[in-house]
C-alpha cells in the first residue's frame, strides 16, 4: 500500500509528494496515476519526501523514470530525498544514482530545484561549454555540444542533453 | 549460524500481485532472514520481489492462472530460495550492459537487480512440464559466488 500526499511549499513552484508504505507491482499504478495526475494538472517541480517509503521494487523505479521523463518534456524535475538507508544503498549498489536527482535533505532537495530554476532563468543551464563528471569513474569532461561521449578514463557512454 | 534455523520451508501463493507483500512478510519473519543485517535482508526481499513479479507478469501474464512456489533452504552458511512457475516458461530478457545504459529501461531490470543483489543464480526452464525456476543464493558471511546459467 501507498499513502500519497502532495502539497506546494510555501510560496514556492516547487510540489512536495510524500510517499508513506511501499511501491511494488500492486502500488505502483495508484502511485502512477497520482503522480501524473499532479503533472497533469500543471505542477513541474516535484521532491518526493521518501522518509515513510519502506520498500521500492522495478516497478517502483518504473514509475519514477516516467515522472523524470515526462518532467524533462516540461522542462520540469523531480528531487527524490530523505530515502532511508538501506533504499539509498540500492540506488547507489544498483548504479541508478546517475537516473534520478537524490538528496538527503529537504533542504537539499529545494536548493537543487532553485538552482534549476535559476539556471533556466539565467539560460545557462544547458549552457556548453560545459564540465561534466563520468557517472561511472568520476572524471571530469569538458562538453562541447550536447550528445553522446565515451568516457576518456573508462570509456562509458555519457549522453548530454 | 545457530543449527536449529536449518529447517525447509515450502510456500505456494497465488500469483496475484496483492499477495506480494504477503510473500516479503513471510520472507521476513523467517528466523535465519530475521537475524540477517538490515540491508542484505531488504536485498533478499528485492530479489524475492523481483522473482515474484516475474512469474506474475511474465509466467502467467498477470491472469493469476496458477502459483508462485517458492522453498527456502537455509545452512549454517546460506540461504537458498527457489522461486518456481507452472507458466510459459518466460526467457529472461537479454542481458543489457547496464554500466553502459544511459537511461533506467523497466524491461530486464527485474532479472539484473536480482543477480546483482544475490550471491548465485541459476536458471532454469522445464521445456516439459513448463514453466521457469529461479534458484538464488545468499550466503550469511557475504561471501560472493556468481554463478549465472541459463
Amino acid at each position: 500500500m501507498i499513502v500519497i500526499n502532495g502539497n506546494y511549499l510555501e510560496g514556492t513552484k516547487i510540489f512536495k509528494i510524500t510517499l508513506q508504505g511501499y511501491i511494488d507491482s500492486s502500488s505502483s499504478q495508484e502511485f502512477q496515476k497520482k503522480a501524473l495526475e499532479y503533472i497533469d494538472g500543471g505542477i513541474k517541480y516535484i521532491i518526493f519526501d521518501c522518509r515513510e517509503l519502506t520498500f521500492i521494487s522495478s516497478a517502483g523505479f518504473g514509475v519514477f523514470t516516467l515522472i523524470n521523463k515526462k518532467l524533462k518534456t516540461l522542462n520540469g524535475l523531480a528531487v527524490i530525498y530523505n530515502l532511508i538507508k538501506e533504499i539509498k544503498n540500492i540506488f547507489e549498489l544498483l548504479g541508478f544514482k546517475r537516473f534520478f536527482n537524490l538528496s538527503d535533505t529537504q533542504e537539499e532537495a529545494v536548493g537543487f530545484v532553485k538552482k534549476y530554476l535559476e539556471e533556466s532563468k539565467t539560460g545557462t543551464t544547458n549552457a556548453f561549454p560545459r564540465i561534466i563528471e563520468c557517472y561511472n569513474c568520476h572524471q571530469k569532461l569538458r562538453i562541447l555540444s550536447a550528445g553522446k561521449y565515451r568516457c576518456i578514463k573508462c570509456e562509458s557512454i555519457l549522453e548530454v542533453s | 549460524m545457530a543449527t536449529h534455523y536449518k529447517k525447509d520451508v515450502k510456500i505456494n501463493v497465488p500469483a496475484f500481485n496483492e499477495y506480494l507483500e504477503a510473500i516479503r512478510n513471510f520472507i521476513e519473519h523467517i528466523p535465519a532472514v530475521k537475524i540477517m543485517g538490515s540491508q542484505d535482508r531488504f536485498n533478499l526481499l528485492l530479489a524475492v520481489e523481483e522473482a515474484s513479479e516475474n512469474v506474475i507478469k511474465h509466467a502467467y501474464d498477470e491472469k493469476a492462472k496458477g502459483d508462485i512456489e517458492i522453498d527456502i533452504t537455509t545452512d549454517d552458511e546460506k540461504i537458498t530460495i527457489i522461486i518456481s512457475d507452472r507458466g510459459k516458461g518466460y526467457v529472461p530478457k537479454e542481458k543489457l550492459d547496464w554500466d553502459h545504459v544511459t537511461e533506467l529501461k523497466v524491461g530486464g531490470l527485474g532479472i539484473y537487480i536480482i543477480e546483482k543483489l544475490m550471491d548465485r543464480v541459476k536458471y532454469h526452464i522445464d521445456k516439459e512440464k513448463g514453466g521457469t525456476r529461479i534458484k538464488m543464493v545468499k550466503y550469511f558471511n557475504g561471501k560472493k559466488a556468481k554463478e549465472k546459467v541459463l
